[in-house]
């Protein structure tokens, strides 16, 4: 039998250090532009096989479904 | 002992020749062929020998033999059980599963086969006995007994034989579009894609269509989990998804428009073409285990009554 995690944020990619906590079990990776952004949410995703997700306040979070 | 050759082996062609007849692998590839195909048949042959054998067992005042026919039924059931576990086990490498619904379904089909062949053999060998009886020649009885047979056989399998979604949904093309990272099909959110680059492949590979429901009864049949999933995976393995292992994002959706019943789905297609998509969505067969008949229900007749006058 196979046990998975689903909905579950893996990884949190923000440039916004205001929108974020610290706490939680997922980490947080700081960037500094957009482009950054969409590039290291891309990285991620590919490792961890999760979904990223656009929540706006240059956010993206990175869901295991 | 030989004289009942005459019931026995007619009852046991009739009865393989009912499950043979059943055996069609085509796009969902199950049976498998060659080695599903030798197991099922095998099953099938030894079904039509249990129920060509119950008549000569009766002649003969051997009563103790129509117990295995209950032997037979829990042998079936552990064809289902069979089935069931073999497609659960191989869930986990379909690129878009079948889902558990769909499974029971295929699981309860080919138990139901193997009852088909029981039947079919028994009628055959009952009705060359009666004639026999009534004193008619003996290759004529086993004609007849052959022919009535062959009529059960084709009736049952019109009666087992199931719905598709053609006949109780409207399949047409549905718009996708995006809001900021918003997927949305005709309006209705599906899910929200954060990246650009998997947007743009939506927008080039996506295709989407929605499910109108002809009835009330439709509606419930569409909102069940089992049977979009079902859809969804009659839609990828027909049209090939745009997806590997690790593009989670492109897997299938099929949502609910909680307004009206319909069903909004989308998917992400290698060679997009919507006329095969509506094709394959409408020839997803009717799932039993998501089949309701609201409208036969008392609340239901009050409804449509309310509507009416509304």
């Amino acid at each position: 039998m196979q046990i998975e995690l689903g909905d579950l944020i893996v990884a949190i990619i923000t440039m916004n250090k205001d929108a974020v906590g610290t706490g939680g079990t997922a980490p947080v990776f700081y960037v500094g532009n957009n482009e950054h952004l969409g590039e290291l949410s891309e990285k991620i995703s590919k490792i961890l096989d999760g979904v990223v997700h656009d929540i706006g306040m240059g956010t993206y979070i990175i869901v295991k479904h | 002992m030989n004289k009942h050759y005459v019931l026995i082996v007619p009852g046991l062609i009739m009865g393989t020749f009912a499950r043979v007849h059943m055996m069609k692998s085509d796009y969902r590839q199950y049976p498998t062929y060659p080695r599903g195909y030798l197991s099922h048949f095998t099953l099938g042959f030894i079904a039509a020998g249990l129920g060509a054998v119950a008549v000569p067992a009766l002649i003969e005042k051997e009563f103790t033999a129509i117990t295995f026919l209950a032997l037979a039924a829990q042998q079936f059931r552990e064809v289902r059980n069979m089935e069931r576990e073999s497609l659960d086990n191989i869930e986990i490498t379909e690129m878009v599963p079948r889902g558990s619904a769909y499974i029971e379904d295929i699981a309860k089909t080919f138990e139901a086969r193997n009852y088909m062949a029981i039947i079919t053999a028994l009628v055959t060998s009952t009705i060359i006995h009666v004639f026999i009886i009534l004193k008619i020649n003996m290759h004529m009885s086993i004609f007849l007994g052959m022919f009535v047979g062959l009529a059960v056989h084709i009736f049952i399998k019109r009666m087992i034989h199931g719905e598709e979604i053609s006949d109780i949904a409207d399949v047409k093309e549905a718009k996708i579009s995006f809001d900021g990272p918003i997927l949305k099909v005709n309006g209705i959110v599906i899910t929200n894609i954060g990246l650009q680059t998997q947007r743009d492949i939506f927008l080039s590979n996506g295709l989407a269509v929605e499910i109108i429901p002809k009835d009330e009864n439709a509606v419930m049949y569409l909102s069940n989990m089992g049977q979009r999933q079902a859809i969804q995976h009659n839609a990828a393995n027909q049209l090939g998804v745009r997806r590997d292992f690790d593009e989670p994002e492109f897997t299938p959706v099929a949502k609910r428009d909680p307004e009206n019943g319909n069903i909004v789905m989308v998917i992400t297609i290698m060679k997009p073409n919507i006329d095969a998509l509506i094709e394959a969505v409408k020839g997803t067969p009717l799932l039993e285990t998501s089949k309701r008949k609201p409208l036969d229900s008392v609340v239901g007749l009050r409804l449509m009554k309310n509507r009416k006058k509304v």
